[in-house]
């Protein structure tokens, strides 16, 4: 009961930041002209700022779950898809799209799929070379190769690209909600069915923390089930890279607020951790639109400011032997 | 409900266990023994399905344990294994719970058989601790817990498979857990397989025990009146080993004697 009214305080704070976002920006506009037809305020609120919030709250929704779902199938509480080369590998898939195969064609829902097939190759090398230790060190180890193979992979792209083709290297280091309109929404979208699939695996992802022998032992195809919330976590990570580029943290802070404050069990832990990872991009997007205005930060450097922090305390807990 | 006969597990070409033959009844507790490497741990992961036999036969309620569908499998055979290290902080009673995941739908109420299992264990105090806050004892009995609760009140014949189930307790909390096995096979259509080293309360609470020699092979099986002899354990550990009686002559286990070199004063 109280953690159904958590819930909806959640979502209010939400709706109020979402609404904050609507009327904050660089255009100073006269919301009397919200209703008329054509008026420069409903251009910016309608064309720019919606759909920027929109995606904001299904990426940064999206983040946070795969972030819960990652860390659940490594049992590893500081697994992130940008930290453990996910996010890397769907970039450098993107970019990769971008410079050999949109001559074709460019379609946003292909470079969608290559990221996401870049994010999962990234996963299955990251489980291969640092998966077999349950030890927590391997995989981060293992990440930051990944990640730094995928963004010297990616800075290599710029340069065989063609100008204007391939956007810049820092768009998909430190992410931008810049060029966002409603056909990065319509991809965005696409993030929801897998979202519900994993809160739909909560319990599963409880089982499978035990351990492989503990969740087979208690009925869990265990391969079958881990390799599930993988596709599903990478395919929430490709688009959301493929759309806004990388954004760090989101995916390692929120699922760990929600564990700190409210439960462990992910039944808790993934549809809390969707509704304040959406908060909290488009928090950090207005964020990275007013610092520096008329200048628009990327909105990764938002995030990785927030969540780079709280990383360092955690792995100076978990050097003490805390994993709280 | 347990049978296991000429059972033998070859990995890459080399024995891992050998000619194990056994067989248990409903209602009753199995002892495995051997020195450390005997194949012990691995003998009841062949039970639970983690891996196949090589040679032999090996059945549970009348099947390979590989026939039955995993759901279906949790729902007869639970296992407590060597836990690994809970990094995210569930509380005990969430833990335990997790024992009833293979029975979701059925309408038996998970919350009142974690509280049992939780009396019978003394961890009520700890109910809505964080596993992250407990000491290595008292994570193992939430997960002894976890296991007895998989098999609480089960309809049908079940079996609880237990790796060193007392290794981390304190003799309190042995006693305390040691009294609940026995209170499950009374009371519940089940059988126990328990992988133990402590020679001292080896005399205590088993039915059968199995003997694996530090090759994997089974040295003996039976009763343990029958098999629990100074002469096999001496065998099987490779140093001299008597039983040991309290002063009102019961038996008290079993302890290493003290060094006697051949050249000694």
């Amino acid at each position: 009961m109280k953690l159904w009214l958590w819930f909806g305080f959640l979502v209010f704070v939400w709706a109020l930041v979402f609404v904050l976002s609507l009327g904050t920006g660089y255009s100073d506009l006269n919301f009397g002209d919200i209703g008329q037809q054509g008026s420069l305020t409903q251009t910016v609120v309608g064309e720019v700022r919606l759909p920027r919030a929109i995606l904001a709250t299904l990426l940064g929704g999206g983040l946070a779950l795969a972030g819960a779902g990652i860390q659940g199938v490594f049992r590893n509480p500081l697994a992130d898809p940008a930290l453990i080369g996910i996010s890397g590998g769907a970039a450098l898939f993107a970019a990769i799209y971008i410079v050999f195969v949109s001559q074709m064609g460019f379609s946003l829902l292909g470079l969608s799929g290559s990221a996401f097939l870049g994010g999962l190759i990234a996963t299955l090398l990251v489980l291969l070379i640092g998966g077999r230790q349950p030890d927590l060190s391997t995989i981060l180890l293992a990440g930051i190769a990944i990640n730094a193979i995928c963004l010297a992979g990616v800075g290599m792209m710029s340069y065989l690209a063609p100008d204007q083709t391939l956007r810049s290297v820092s768009f998909w280091a430190l992410g931008s909600f810049n060029h966002i309109g409603w056909a990065e929404v319509s991809i965005g979208l696409l993030v929801i069915p897998a979202m519900i699939r994993l809160i739909g695996l909560s319990l599963v992802l409880d089982v499978l923390i035990l351990g492989d022998r503990e969740a087979a032992h208690l009925g869990i195809s265990v391969i079958p089930r881990r390799i599930e919330v993988i596709l599903w976590s990478a395919l929430i990570t490709g688009i959301s890279v493929s759309l806004v580029g990388i954004i760090a943290f989101v995916g390692l802070i929120v699922p760990h607020l929600v564990r700190m404050s409210f439960s462990a069990k992910h039944v808790v832990v993934l549809p809390f951790s969707a509704i304040i990872g959406g908060g909290l991009l488009v928090a950090a997007d207005l964020l990275s639109r007013s610092l520096l205005a008329p200048v628009e930060l990327p909105v990764g450097i938002i995030t990785t400011l927030l969540g780079a922090p709280v990383f360092v305390i955690l792995v100076a807990r978990w050097s003490k032997g805390l994993w709280l | 409900m347990l049978t296991l006969d000429q059972v033998g597990l070859e990995i890459k070409g080399r024995s891992i266990l050998k000619g194990v033959s056994l067989k248990l009844a409903l209602g009753q507790h199995l002892a495995v023994m051997g020195p450390n490497g005997a194949g012990k741990s691995t003998l009841l992961g062949l039970i639970t399905g983690d891996a196949r036999v090589t040679s032999g036969r090996l059945t549970v309620f009348g099947k390979p344990p590989s026939a039955f569908p995993p759901l279906e499998r949790a729902q007869r055979i639970a296992a407590l294994s060597q836990a690994s290290e809970l990094r995210f902080p569930f509380t005990v009673e969430e833990v335990i719970g997790l024992g009833r995941y293979p029975f979701q739908a059925k309408t038996v109420s998970a919350a009142a058989i974690v509280r049992e299992v939780m009396d019978a264990l003394q961890l009520n105090a700890f109910a809505q601790r964080s596993m992250l806050s407990l000491s290595g004892g008292e994570r193992q009995r939430v997960h002894l817990a976890r296991a007895v609760a998989q098999i609480w009140s089960s309809q049908v014949p079940a079996l609880l498979l237990l790796d060193e189930p007392f290794a981390a307790l304190d003799i309190a909390h042995q006693v305390g857990a040691r009294q609940l096995l026995a209170h499950v096979l009374a009371a519940h259509p089940v059988s126990i397989v328990s992988v133990v080293h402590d020679l001292g309360q080896i005399a205590q609470g088993y039915d059968q025990v199995c003997l694996l020699s530090a090759e994997g092979d089974q040295l003996a099986f039976g009763p343990p009146s029958a098999v629990l002899t100074p002469t096999h354990l001496s065998e099987l550990y490779g140093i001299t080993i008597s039983e040991l009686r309290f002063t009102d002559g019961t038996p008290a286990g079993f302890g290493a004697a003290p060094a006697r070199g051949d050249d000694g004063p």
